[in-house]
């Protein structure tokens, strides 16, 4: 069974190849996930549209203080680009945390994003950082919050017609602080039992002034812990109310049982492993 | 004559160079899957998707017009051919009965593997579901469904099968030794536990693979099997073809670890092979592998053991019931169960016992042999069961097993008794190895494990030949699974001999050129293949005695000189070894790490230094997967872990120091006083790391896989209770 | 796998019946099923249409009612398809039990769904929300039908 693959250089070529062929056409860009897929025998396009010479969607830039990843950009490439370091240490690591390096060399940021497995590492800590996305169709370009991307498992907002091109992390808050925690009880290569990534920053008095909670594995798809935030926000946090606002994940996510763990174990371990993070950021 | 002098410094001391290693690591050794021949066709099977039910009707009308289809073969068309190992139980392809989830009912090939992929997805079956039965002891039920009602037809290799209490039960055996009721009134404390042991993969990285063709009267098979004598012998039976008839090839084989003695697809690619006259391979998908191939028997072990005052065993009681899933096809012993069943308390000296062991038939997918069979489960069992002994007579759990571990004299649990043993210098050398004193941390822990493992036995030859450079090419039937077989056999010729490693040449030839073998397996190769090696290099050296020359006068003048060197190695004998594992635990999410372990191992002398370390390694880290997260699972019949994404095996990243410490001066008899190494590292794995958690935690998880989530919730019921006695 | 499904429909227990014991007119509560056709008593052949992310299945086969006791209020369906494509195998048993609420009628699924071949292997978590979804959305689009 094959396929005609095609490898456009610009992004206008990628979205004519897309409509032209329709649902007979994938897009792929490190084909890590694809592979498996297709090697699974699940999918079977006629058309495979190549992204990784289109010289637009590569690159790491940094923007007054915030950074834009392109689509084609490789873990790999993040997890050592100087600027990612200098922007937010956590986010190399979580990058670094992702499967090994022979896959990390292959896999892309975009790819990472539509692939949208909720156990994946980067969709919390983008969320956590305040990050979106850019769609581009022959329509224009979009931008959805990383936030709102995730629909289901393996399902996006991204539409058919669309490329996700480029993930932008905005500027941080002086003293803005970030943490991602992979619960990793199996071997260093799994995927995460449950992941939280956390970014925190306190105002000169000690209160709160911004916090925001995502976790990974705790549901369809990666999620917000807004009750655990709204339970921190203005609050000056010691141990004891870490705990208690740690303990309120349970009402944000809806784990389902899978070979990692139980429903039951994800949902404490989410607490557990929320309260580690929150920990980490006001010690 | 020089030739008996040993090169300076000894051979065996010097760190081997691999045969096989540089076509390894350059990509040059070739595969079963690998090889290919001219016109040759593809092969896909057609899985039955319940597991229990009536073929009614194979239709494979519009499977059979698709483009590139050379055949489809049903039920119909191969039977009554059967294979297996010692029961030939397992239809090549099922025709009136399928007993698991992805039994075959039929076979394509076709000019590519897509096309018999999707010609094999337009196979109409039309089934009639039966009940089906999941769990060993309802098997046993007087009205279970029955999976084999046609048992009397099959063949059984070696005699006549032994009779059977239930239609389900594979095989059975009761041993029992000393006065076991004696035993038990006699005894301070009686202590009885229950553990369980899940299904688990060898998980090699190579798939199973073969390729066959048909060349005049001839079959050819090319195959990842690592009995290729034993596949011939089997094969004959399956498709009645004489096995003079039938020349079997093992190219290197990427990893066995028990399970590539049973072939699946050889028998269907005969029958495609003979139907369009054409080659056929096939390739294992490694999902098949993990939803149909012969794994590690799931056991339930209930053991009870009395002892007097001073933890001293008085008698001991078992019962071992394996899941050996739907068919028996892959056990190669003649009791129909995984090797030594009955080794409930293995090392120890047991007065008296009664240990009963069964297989029984259940529709899950085939159990049959993985590195060390029935020992990881047995192990975990009576380690365990022993620690939690120790624990309630408050005796410490070394001097535990040091007052109870076999003498020279003294009786095992299988009744034999051992004219000399190394288990008290073990379980002493392990006392001086393990860091005495406190713990580095609160939740840290130390537990150990001892056990035994037999040293191989069985016969076989090989040939060698002095060739007029001086060289010498050993042909042996052996296949090198990966633990360095042939490297072991030049290194024995070369000391015996006192050359060069570099002169001696190890050929292995198919079942058509070398002397039968009896295959890799049950820690064989060095004590048998070795013997042979030493057998055949002294046989050389005496014909170049006789001859009055030094050996490369003897090669110009009289090359090629032939021998034949015989091995054999019958005695019942055992290596033990004993480890202390350290583990730390985090209390809050159940999850640990191995901080430090010790294994202390009885090898005999060593012949590969670097392959021994190599499999005890490798042996720890096999072991540590199965101990802590290996586990197939299996909902209703069906495997749901289907990708080593979900079935995890630990990477280099996860194995944990180990200190190895070897006892290698006690002589075996393999050669120049081998042993085994191969099966001592994998098996105590689990109960010293249960034990060390009880120890570090005061929680005891009785079943594998030691998962962080088990420990978690065994804490958390403890603190509630702790919290709330009532 | 074993999924269990509640609705209340505010309809009497009669009408409920004649909704659920009508296999067309039920399937059309399936998000996805393409034509339902009879192919004989108590008999029809249809097709599922089922997207799981960028994979999506197509589901022929047959179903069937297997029971039904209407004073009990019980009627049992099974669904056998199969995605020839792919190669692998959907096989559902439903119960479904009405039970009176005074002017309306509880509908209770127990549904028990088998998955084999290549689809199996997609990743059992993700198939068996899938399923569930769907079992969600077809006893909400009952309610709805009859509200
Ligand atoms: C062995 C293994 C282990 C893994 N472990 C982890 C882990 O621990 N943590 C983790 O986070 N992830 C893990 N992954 C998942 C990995 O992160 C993804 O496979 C990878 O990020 C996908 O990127 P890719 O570039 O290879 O995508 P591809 O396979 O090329 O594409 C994936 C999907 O995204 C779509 N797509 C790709 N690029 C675009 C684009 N620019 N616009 C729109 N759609 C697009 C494709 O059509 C396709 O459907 C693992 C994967 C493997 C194979």
């Amino acid at each position: 069974m094959t396929y005609d693959y095609h490898e456009p250089e610009t992004v206008a070529e990628a979205l004519a190849l897309l409509a032209l062929h329709g649902e007979d056409a994938h897009l792929v860009a490190g084909a890590t996930a694809f592979t498996l897929l297709w090697r699974q025998g699940l999918l079977r396009p006629g058309h495979v549209i190549g992204l990784r010479r289109i010289a637009a969607l590569g690159g790491i830039t940094s923007t007054e203080g915030g950074l834009v990843i392109g689509a084609t950009v490789t873990h790999r490439a993040i997890e050592r680009a100087v600027e990612v370091g200098r922007y937010c240490p956590a986010l190399t690591r979580t990058f670094a945390s992702v499967a090994t390096v022979r896959v990390r060399n292959q896999a892309t940021l975009g790819g990472n994003l539509a692939h949208a497995d909720p156990a994946q590492d980067p969709p919390p800590m983008l969320i956590a950082l305040g990050a979106e996305v850019v769609a581009t169709s022959a329509a224009g370009e979009r931008t959805i919050p990383v936030d709102e991307l995730f629909v289901d498992v393996f399902t996006t907002s991204l539409r058919a017609d669309e490329i996700l091109t480029a993930v932008r992390c905005p500027a941080l808050a002086p003293g803005t602080r970030a943490t991602y925690l992979k619960f990793l009880p199996r071997t260093a290569d799994d995927y995460a039992t449950v992941s939280v990534a956390a970014t925190l920053r306190l105002a000169d008095d000690g209160h709160v002034a911004d916090v925001r909670v995502a976790l990974g594995a705790c549901g369809p798809t990666p999620v917000r812990a807004r009750s655990v935030e709204a339970a921190l926000r203005g609050a000056r946090p010691d141990a004891r109310h870490i705990a208690d606002a740690a303990a309120r994940v349970d009402a944000d996510i809806a784990p389902f049982d899978d070979v990692r763990g139980s429903a039951t174990y994800k949902r404490d371990m989410a607490r557990v492993w929320t309260e580690r993070a929150l920990t980490e950021l006001v010690s | 004559m020089t030739l008996t002098k040993p090169a300076a410094p000894d051979l065996l001391e010097t760190p081997e160079w691999r045969i096989e290693g540089r076509d390894k690591v350059t990509g040059a050794a070739r595969y079963a899957a690998d090889i290919a021949r001219p016109g040759m066709l593809h092969a896909a099977f057609v899985g039955s998707p319940y597991p229990h039910a009536r073929v009614v009707s194979v239709d494979a009308e519009a499977a059979r017009t698709m483009p590139g289809v050379r055949a489809v073969l049903a039920g119909a068309d191969v039977r009554p051919a059967r294979f297996g190992r010692r029961l030939q139980d397992w239809p090549v392809l099922a025709w009136d009965r399928v007993r698991f989830i992805g039994d075959r009912v039929a076979v394509v090939a076709a000019d590519s593997l897509e096309a018999a992929e999707a010609a094999a997805a337009a196979v109409a079956v039309e089934y009639d579901e039966l009940p089906a039965v999941f769990d060993p002891e309802a098997a046993l039920a007087a009205d279970a469904p029955m999976l084999h009602p046609d048992a009397a037809e099959y063949t059984y290799f070696g005699g006549t099968r032994p009779p059977r209490g239930h239609p389900n039960v594979q095989g059975h055996v009761i041993h029992e030794h000393g006065d076991v009721a004696v035993g038990f009134e006699n005894a301070a404390a009686v202590f009885e536990h229950e553990f369980s042991v899940p299904r688990v993969h060898q998980a090699y990285i190579e798939p199973r693979a073969s390729l066959v063709w048909i060349e005049g009267e001839t079959v050819h098979v090319v195959t990842t099997n690592k009995a290729p004598f034993a596949l011939r012998e089997q094969m004959a039976v399956t498709i009645g073809v004489p096995a003079a008839r039938i020349v079997v090839d093992t190219p290197h084989v990427g990893g066995d670890f028990g399970g590539k003695g049973l072939s699946l697809d050889e028998f269907a690619l005969y029958f495609l092979a003979r139907a369009t006259g054409r080659p056929v391979r096939s390739v294992l998908r490694y999902a098949d592998e993990l939803q149909i191939s012969n794994t590690r028997h799931a056991a339930r072990i209930r053991l009870r053991t009395g002892v007097d005052r001073d933890g001293r065993i008085t008698a001991h009681q078992a019962r071992v019931v394996f899941d050996g899933g739907a068919y028996a096809a892959g056990k190669p012993v003649a009791g129909l169960l995984p090797g030594g069943p009955t080794l409930t308390l293995a090392g120890y000296h047991v007065p008296a016992a009664r240990v009963e062991a069964v297989a029984v038939y259940t529709n899950t997918l085939p159990a049959g042999h993985a590195r060390a069979p029935s020992q990881p489960q047995l192990t975990f069992a009576a380690e365990s069961h022993l620690d939690l002994i120790a624990r309630a007579m408050q005796i410490d759990p070394l001097e535990l097993r040091e007052r109870n571990a076999i003498r020279a004299g003294e009786t095992d649990v299988d009744g034999a008794v051992w004219h000399d043993s190394l288990a008290p210098r073990v379980l002493a050398t392990l006392r001086a190895a393990s860091p005495s004193g406190g713990m580095a941390a609160r939740d840290n822990g130390r537990g150990l494990a001892f056990s035994a493992r037999h040293v191989g036995r069985g016969k076989t030859s090989l040939t060698l030949t002095l060739a007029a450079d001086g060289s010498i090419e050993v042909l042996t039937g052996v296949a090198d699974q990966g633990g360095g077989a042939h490297t072991m056999i030049q290194r024995v010729v070369a000391r015996e001999l006192g050359i060069d490693a570099a002169r001696v040449r190890v050929r292995q030839g198919d079942t058509g050129h070398a002397n039968v073998d009896p295959g890799v397996g049950g820690s064989r190769v060095t004590p048998v293949a070795g013997n042979a090696a030493l057998d055949g290099a002294r046989k050389l050296k005496a014909r170049i005695a006789e001859l009055g020359k030094t050996l490369d006068q003897a090669a110009r003048i009289a090359a090629p000189l032939v021998v034949t060197g015989e091995g054999e190695q019958n005695e019942h004998l055992y290596g033990v070894y004993a480890y202390s594992i350290e583990v730390s635990v985090d209390r809050e999410t159940g999850s640990f790490r191995v901080v430090d372990a010790v294994l202390v191992a009885d090898v005999g002398t060593v012949i590969n230094p670097v392959a021994v370390r190599g499999q005890l390694e490798g042996g720890f880290v096999f072991g540590l997967g199965q101990a802590v997260m290996e586990e197939l699972h299996i909902e209703d019949g069906r495997v749901t872990t289907t990708n080593l994404a979900d079935y995890k095996i630990p990477t280099i990243a996860d194995a944990p120091p180990l200190r190895l410490v070897l006892i290698t001066d006690a002589p075996g008899p393999g050669p120049f006083g081998a042993k085994s190494a191969g099966e001592l590292a994998n098996p105590a794995v689990g109960a010293a790391i249960a034990n060390a958690i009880d120890a570090a935690v005061g929680v005891r998880v009785m079943s594998l896989p030691i998962t962080a989530e088990k420990i978690r919730s065994l804490l958390r019921t403890k603190e509630l209770r702790a919290a709330d006695p009532e | 796998m074993k999924l269990e499904h509640t609705a209340l429909v505010r309809a009497p227990r009669t009408r409920v019946w004649k909704l659920v014991t009508d296999v067309p007119a039920a399937a059309r509560c399936v998000p996805g099923v393409a034509a339902v056709t009879p192919s004989g008593t108590g008999k029809y052949k249809g097709s599922l249409l089922v997207q799981l992310g960028p994979v999506r299945l197509v589901l022929d086969g047959d179903v069937a009612l297997t029971a039904t006791d209407e004073a009990a209020g019980k009627a049992s369906v099974r669904a056998d398809a199969k995605d020839s494509r792919l190669g692998g195998t959907v096989r559902a048993t439903m119960d479904l039990t009405l039970v009176d609420k005074g002017e309306d009628t509880e509908l209770r699924i127990t549904s028990d769904v088998q998955i084999a071949g290549r689809i199996g292997e997609f990743g059992q978590p993700v198939i068996q929300r899938k399923a569930d979804q769907l079992m969600t959305q077809f006893a909400e689009c009952l309610a709805r039908t009859l509200a």
